[in-house]
């Protein structure tokens, strides 16, 4: 009965076919969970489309934000934005330079009247061999610094520190991280922050966006190079160091200036003798506040601005301040302009002796603020970006669909007066064509293309009878018998009407319809409201009609139809005006969807009798575009 | 209609070819969860989770090999993703000889006592058992479905085979004193 057996045997001849049926109660949960996550599955499209709506609506906002900044702004070379504290939205006002002696660096003034937050720190030092008289100027706050190359100096690529030494006496060297009197020391120390960095960037290419159309179209480009940018203008200016600070990466970033010396020899030519710099930062502010300053030297010098607010923890408890302090080789004196911030607690003189140090601790909700309109910029750009490649195409070439619902603005009856009061009912039908865009400008399209379209209608409550002697108002006769269509109940209105009467088995009730077809040629205009990966378009613009298409029946209650014949009435050529909206998806590179609900109003129409009536037709436009 | 049209429905997510489907496999993959699961509790909770993991992965069953072997696995490897998640398998790993062979008295033991010892082995013995011997899985594979090493694999299903072995004497012990 028992024998000795492979328990793997064993087990495997026992499992081999064994099956057992599950409750029915499983499937019964298992359907439960299939059917809800079909539900499910619509709701994420709507959240994400929700999402989309919230981004594009917080897209428009900013870049409506900007658009005003831009118009503001009414500097062609926008250098460099210095924003000393964005939350406290204090404008800044930028440096003319005419005073300046001109260096290899050429400074632009810019306004910069963003009341934006951003932070860019700019710190722009020059190192000039001889460092005469320096003109300290109290200038707006801002100061903008321009290069040659007209890429902004100030987009930041680093995270600088930068030391100014108080006092510059003759240096005939200068250390970097030396600061000793009487010599303008510029430490530039580069902390490569990435992330510090790629914040700035986003940072500043908001502002820079927002400064650069107005100046230069290609400001994008340039933002996302500020690291080159800032390594050219060092280049090219040799013995000028721009050192860009940012504050913001570090989030507390600190800003030391130590300096301001009136008299500044420099000696050294390749070095820089003259920090201007600035980002200092009341702690109550909690902005930061860096400015560079910035002048058009021919020459090479370069006024660097810079706001301090300073908490000072120096003697020198008069002067806070700030300075950058350009020194011109050949011995033009410099342009200083310290701006005392509003929020500086003490104003600092630029004397010999001045300044301070000041640390700024950036609270983070400033930062958090920061890396929301960092963020919010980023995107603003990408949009851009899509938005630029899109404009690149501009030729858009679209087949389109529309069902066509047909109406009248008012009663009336193109065939006869008579029939004014009856009801009509109107077809709707399909319309179908090519449409071609071609974008005049960013915003502007100009489109046409040819579509076909069938406009019908039929009146209702008529009677019809044939007739050799009579037609129909307004339809061409025929040489047989024309079939008379009227109003219910009015009667042979013929002479014969005696002779007819005895036939009254000739008249039918039923209904007239009459049938137009055209060749539509739209030119049109399209504004853009908005034009990102989603699009809306304002389009005005008219139609021309030609007839290909006319014909008048009639039916009667019975169904059967009879060809009266062809309207006379009917234009060979007509218009219509045409107003509509656009909607527009970019799913693809190069090709869009779109969505235009259009109204057009037939104008001249029908050339006489036209009855009053004013017919108009609603298209809904649909297709797919390809832009090239 | 034939089980590739059926999967097919199932793949557009077709609720009638579901039904179908599953009133086709269920109960060779209930067997299937049986034997891995802890109990029939378990292993009913695994039936379901299986089944809707198949449905929601049909539309990568390419219509190569058999359903029935894809669905299997498909079923096996969801107990193995539930019990890992649960870290049962950390249980501590213990030398033991490996034998090739263990024998048994095999008399008319009845299925649902064999079930039973298999539920009750700890976790990754009875998977290792169920993998090698029932599935025809090679020491290699379970090794990396389990992420355990191979010599692992082996010393776990040595120890297996004791431990059934040893109940199903006991068993018989009880049930038949005198069987020898």
């Amino acid at each position: 009965m028992s024998e000795k057996k492979n328990i793997d045997r064993l087990f495997q001849e026992k499992f081999k076919d064994f099956e057992e049926n599950p409750p029915e109660v499983i499937w019964d949960n298992i359907r439960e969970e299939l059917e809800e996550k079909k539900k499910k599955r619509v709701i994420p499209i709507w959240i994400r489309l929700s999402g989309v709506a919230a981004i594009l609506v917080m897209g428009l906002l900013l870049r409506l934000y900007f658009t005003n900044i831009e118009n503001n702004g009414t500097t062609d070379n926008p250098m460099v934005i210095d924003n000393a504290n964005g939350a406290q939205g204090i404008p800044l006002k930028t440096l003319p330079t005419d005073k300046l002696p001109k260096n290899d660096i050429n400074t632009d003034d810019v306004y910069n009247r963003s009341k934006k937050p951003t932070l860019n720190d700019n710190v722009v030092v020059d190192a000039n061999e001889n460092n005469n008289g320096f003109d300290n100027t109290k200038t707006g706050k801002t100061v903008n610094a321009k290069n040659k190359h007209t890429k902004p100096f100030s987009t930041p690529s680093k995270n600088a520190v930068v030391y100014n030494s108080k006092s510059n006496k003759a240096n005939s060297t200068n250390s970097g991280s030396v600061t000793q009197p009487g010599n303008a020391v510029v430490n530039n120390i580069a902390l490569p922050d990435d992330n510090a960095a790629s914040k700035n960037n986003g940072i500043a290419t908001t502002a820079k966006n927002t400064l650069s159309n107005s100046g230069n179209q290609h400001n994008s480009a340039v933002a996302t190079n500020p690291f080159d940018t800032s390594k050219n203008n060092a280049k090219s200016n040799s013995g000028i160091k721009s050192d860009i600070s940012d504050k913001a990466t570090a989030n507390s970033a600190v800003a030391t200036n130590r300096t301001t010396s009136s008299g500044n020899k420099a000696t050294g030519k390749a070095q820089n003798n003259n920090g201007a710099t600035l980002n200092n930062l009341t702690q109550k502010n909690n902005a930061i506040a860096g400015n560079a300053a910035s002048t058009n030297n021919a020459t090479g010098t370069i006024n660097p601005a810079g706001k301090n607010n300073i908490n000072d923890n120096n003697d020198n408890s008069n002067s806070t301040a700030v300075a950058a302090i350009g020194a011109d080789k050949e011995g033009q004196p410099l342009n200083n302009a310290a701006t005392p911030p509003v929020t500086i607690n003490k104003d600092i003189p630029l004397t010999e002796t001045a300044i301070a140090a000041t640390d700024t601790v950036k609270p983070e909700n400033e930062l958090e603020k920061l890396l929301r309109e960092k963020e919010a910029g980023k995107k603003e750009e990408k949009d851009k970006a899509l938005a630029d490649n899109a404009k690149t195409n501009k030729w858009n070439v679209k087949p389109q669909l529309a069902p066509v619902f047909y109406n009248s603005l008012s009663q009336g009856s193109p065939i006869d007066g008579q029939f004014a009061g009856n009801a009509k009912s109107y077809e709707n039908d399909l319309s179908y064509g090519v449409g071609v865009n071609y974008a005049l400008t960013k915003k502007i399209t100009i489109r046409s293309g040819v579509n076909t379209l069938n406009l019908n209608y039929e009146t209702q409550g008529v009677e019809f009878y044939a007739s050799l002697s009579k037609s129909t108002t307004n339809v061409a006769a025929r040489t047989n018998a024309n079939i008379v269509v009227q109003n219910q109940g009015t009667g042979y209105a013929t002479p014969n009407a005696f002779f007819e009467n005895q036939m009254p088995a000739g008249t039918f009730n039923g209904s007239m319809m009459q049938k137009t077809g055209y060749v539509e040629v739209p030119v049109e205009m399209a504004y853009a409201l908005l034009d990102k990966k989603f699009g809306i378009d304002i389009i005005g613009g008219v139609s021309t009609l030609f007839l290909n298409g006319n014909n008048v029946s009639v039916v009667s209650t019975q169904g059967y139809t009879t060809n009266v014949g062809q309207a006379q009435n009917l234009n060979s050529i007509h218009f219509s005006t045409n107003v509509g909206v656009g909607f527009k998806y970019r799913f693809f590179k190069s090709f869009e969807a779109n969505f235009e609900p259009m109204f057009k109003y037939q104008v001249n129409t029908f050339s006489r009798d036209s009855g009053n009536f004013k017919p108009y037709f609603i298209g809904l436009y649909s297709g797919i575009s390809f832009s090239f | 209609m034939g089980l590739e049209q059926l999967i097919k429905d199932c793949q557009e997510n077709s609720i009638k070819a579901q039904e179908q489907l599953y009133r086709l496999f269920a109960p060779k993959l209930f067997a299937v969860c049986l034997k891995y699961s802890r109990s029939r509790v378990d292993a009913e909770d695994n039936l379901q989770d299986g089944f809707l993991l198949i449905f929601k992965k049909i539309n990568q069953y390419r219509f190569e090999g058999s359903f029935e072997g894809w669905a299997k696995r498909v079923m096996v490897n969801n107990v193995l993703q539930k019990y890992r998640t649960e870290g049962i398998f950390e249980i501590v790993t213990e030398n033991m000889p490996e034998e090739a062979e263990v024998e048994i008295e095999a008399d008319d033991i009845p299925m649902d006592y064999l079930m039973a010892i298999i539920q009750q082995l700890p976790d990754r013995y009875r998977m290792v058992f169920n993998l090698y011997v029932i599935d025809g899985y090679s020491h290699k594979e379970i090794a990396s479905m389990l992420n355990i090493a191979d010599g692992t694999s082996k010393s776990n299903l040595a120890r297996a085979r004791m431990i059934l072995k040893e109940k199903i004497e006991t068993r018989q012990g009880n049930t038949i004193p005198t069987a020898k």
